[in-house]
């Protein structure tokens, strides 16, 4: 496609998605996507609207409500050589697949010696800020990155949304894709037609030179938002997004923070063993000899995520929070 | 068991103290609550009681030490205790960490917002990347003051104290804003050429004025805050001397932001109230008091010594009658305020007493000549000796 394609069209993440899915579906036909809702009401996000009128009920299948049951039937298609895209309605519904995700697709291609292979993509959410209290609001990715056999997505642009869910849908082991519920909204360039992005390849969002924000998923935006704040105050941030958390880019990582000698990591997880406490302890670790300040984590708080809006807001990482950490880590608050 | 007597923090910022006087010798019964011994700090000479009754011992350092703020100097030992052969080893220079020091420090790191909170004073708190390049270049980090949080020693300290000199046993310590200070001004006093204009002003109606301002405001008003206000006045109506030398062409500055040179420190630092033309007087007076409380108390944030264009640098408190001022740079000039000293002059023929005030205004030649440096010192005295016109 030509660079103006590239630079003119906007879309919303929800649309990217849709656009990867459509065209990996017509590109090969044993994709296929299982879950509730996704047929009908095209998900309640309306990521997946229209493709059940292109491709059919056959190939866009609305499941009952049983999460652990059509995650297994994904499963067992993808050993039998089909592709299947699992939906899981909210990230929080993980607790039900997680035998299936981690016990057996996570297991398979090592057990039978390379013989079955589970090309499975389960699509999935995080993120709090919808007002969708304890059980719709976690962040649960940190649990599948535990797990060696899977590999764990978090987009944060409608651009790296289309390029990984292409690039998911193609690997021939389980992908786990989550996207943030507060995203699927934003607008950003989408080019038309094929490309894809690999695994394991950071995207540095905006480069600096005092300190290093890594973000993922929505919290790139916070850490832009927030390197806005302190380029006012003459700190130029470096924000860098993983885009996969499983396989990490650990050099583009402990690369920026040698350059910049200070790093806060953000991630919506818990803090407490979390994905910020891994990626810390890398930098820490591969970058130890060039820091100036211990590398800092900012997680959601270690609390049940509370209904009320007021509550909620506290309880996720936010731009004013970073922008505080970083003037303190520059000597400057 | 020995109890150690240690250097203590009697301020929070205290990193040091210099021993003045033992109140008891080696050997020496002490009780609990005695004067133990007397310790000068940055702010004032404080007297340490003892903490423990014994017998004083194996005192480690000599009168007139600066030691650290934590460090063992001395013991007092319970009855029948002699010194523990490990103290004894204890040379004035060495410090040791245990490994419980650096579980301590790892838990301190760990707290989320202060990276170096309540470390420990007497050990040399490095950065990491400080740490290897020191062991690099063969550096010894206990002469290098840190700037961090804590006095956590950053690269920047690092190579600031590289870049000067060798310190030899006569040179006097001399902080970073010193050798900025020495820098800029050499620079001004070496390519500025500096002239002076002198006046001596009856300033009766200045002093009644102040009087019936202050009589109306709370908060004080100090012959600077005038100052400021009068000054901002006369460079509107003078925008030449609001100016700067600036690759060879006299560039006007859009705004009029006046700087006041403070001690802070022990060294000179021009804080500057920016767009004080749109300022009342009262609000002059907050944001000057504002300014030097925060300079006073090293909390500068930034933006507040940016984009001075004129300096006012006033000494009469300290007496002096006049003075020729250095221009901060690229400033066209700079106002050295003497005291109000009461003086005979005539007036109408006969002698007064008057309350009069000397202004030495230092210009840049290059920016301003006699004439309009006149000119503008003519404007100025007249709203000195009759404040009431400038509304």
């Amino acid at each position: 496609m030509s660079m103006l394609e590239m630079t003119e069209r906007e879309i919303t993440f929800s649309q990217a998605i849709n656009e990867a899915l459509a065209e990996e579906m017509r590109r090969d036909e044993s994709v296929f996507i299982i879950g509730e809702d996704v047929a009908e009401a095209g998900t309640p996000f309306k990521v997946l609207s229209g493709l059940v009128e292109e491709f059919g009920t056959e190939r866009v299948i609305d499941s009952p409500i049983s999460e652990s049951g059509f995650t297994g039937i994904g499963v067992g298609a993808a050993m039998t050589g089909m592709r299947p895209v699992v939906d899981i309605m909210f990230g929080d519904f993980m607790t039900i697949i997680m035998d299936q995700i981690a016990n057996q697709a996570a297991k398979i291609h090592y057990m039978s010696g390379g013989k079955l292979k589970v090309p499975m993509v389960v699509r999935t959410n995080l993120g709090a800020s919808r007002r969708s209290a304890a059980q719709h609001s976690q962040s649960l990715h940190v649990w599948l990155s535990h797990i060696p056999g899977l590999k764990v997505i978090l987009p944060s642009t409608p651009y790296d949304a289309k390029g990984l869910m292409k690039t998911a849908i193609r690997d021939d082991n389980p992908v786990v894709f989550f996207e943030d519920k507060m995203m699927f909204q934003d607008k950003g360039k989408v080019p038309e037609g094929d490309y894809t992005i690999p695994f394991g390849v950071a995207d540095i969002k905006k480069e600096g030179t005092d300190i290093t924000l890594i973000g993922t998923s929505s919290m790139v935006q916070v850490a832009l938002e927030a390197a806005d704040h302190l380029a006012q105050i003459g700190i130029s941030a470096e924000v860098i997004d993983p885009r996969t958390i499983l396989p990490l880019d650990k050099k583009t990582l402990i690369d920026s923070a040698i350059k910049t000698s200070r790093a806060i990591v953000i991630d919506e997880g818990y803090a407490s063993y979390g994905v910020t406490a891994e990626i810390a302890s890398i930098i820490a670790d591969g970058a130890f000899y060039h820091l100036e300040t211990p590398v800092k984590r900012i997680g959601a708080m270690d609390v049940p995520i509370p209904f009320s809006p007021v509550l909620e807001d506290l309880t996720i990482p936010s731009s004013k929070m970073v922008v505080n950490m970083a003037k303190t880590l520059c000597g400057r608050s | 068991m020995a109890t150690e007597v240690i250097m203590p923090a009697l301020s929070p910022a205290q990193e040091t103290g210099i021993l003045i006087e033992w109140f008891k010798e080696e050997g020496d019964l002490i009780e609990k609550g005695e004067p133990l011994m007397e310790v000068e700090t940055d702010k004032a000479n404080v007297e340490v009681e003892a903490t423990t009754t014994g017998i004083l011992a194996n005192i480690t350092v000599n009168l007139g030490d600066e030691i650290p703020v934590g460090k063992v100097i001395a013991l007092i030992l319970a009855d029948g205790e002699s010194v523990p052969e490990s103290k004894k080893e204890y040379s004035s220079s060495e410090t040791k960490v245990s490994e419980e020091d650096t579980a301590q420090l790892q838990t301190t790191i760990s707290n989320p917002l202060d990276p170096s909170a309540n470390l420990p004073t007497n050990k040399i708190v490095a950065s990491p990347k400080v740490r290897q390049y020191a062991k690099k270049e063969g550096i010894d980090l206990s002469f290098i003051k840190g700037s961090g949080p804590n006095g956590v020693i950053l690269m920047e300290d690092v190579l600031v104290n590289q870049s000067s000199t060798e310190t030899e046993e006569n040179d006097i310590p001399t902080s970073k804003g010193w050798r900025l200070m020495a820098d800029r001004l050499t620079e001004s006093w070496s390519s500025a050429p500096h002239f002076n204009l002198v006046r001596h002003l009856d300033v009766s109606n200045l002093v009644t004025y102040k009087k019936q301002v202050q009589e109306k405001n709370s908060n004080r008003l100090t012959y600077t805050d005038l100052l400021i206000k009068l000054v901002s006045i006369t460079l509107k109506e003078h925008p030449r001397i609001n100016a700067s030398w600036i690759d060879n062409k006299i560039v006007k500055n859009s705004e009029i932001n006046v700087g006041l040179a403070v001690d802070f420190d022990g060294g000179l630092i021009v804080p500057v109230i920016h767009k004080t033309d749109e300022l009342s007087l009262g609000e002059i007076t907050n944001r000057r008091k504002d300014l030097i409380t925060r300079t006073q108390a090293g909390k500068l944030r930034s933006g507040d010594l940016d984009r001075g264009t004129f300096t006012i640098s006033n000494l009469g408190m300290f007496d002096v009658d006049s003075f020729n001022a250095i221009i901060n740079p690229p400033q066209a000039a700079i106002l050295a305020v003497g005291r109000i000293v009461d003086k005979v002059v005539p007036v109408d023929g006969l002698p007064a007493v008057r309350p009069i005030l000397t202004l030495n205004l230092s210009f840049d030649h290059r920016v301003v000549d006699g004439v309009r440096g006149a000119e503008f010192l003519k404007t100025l005295s007249n709203l000195i000796e009759n404040p009431l016109q400038s509304g």
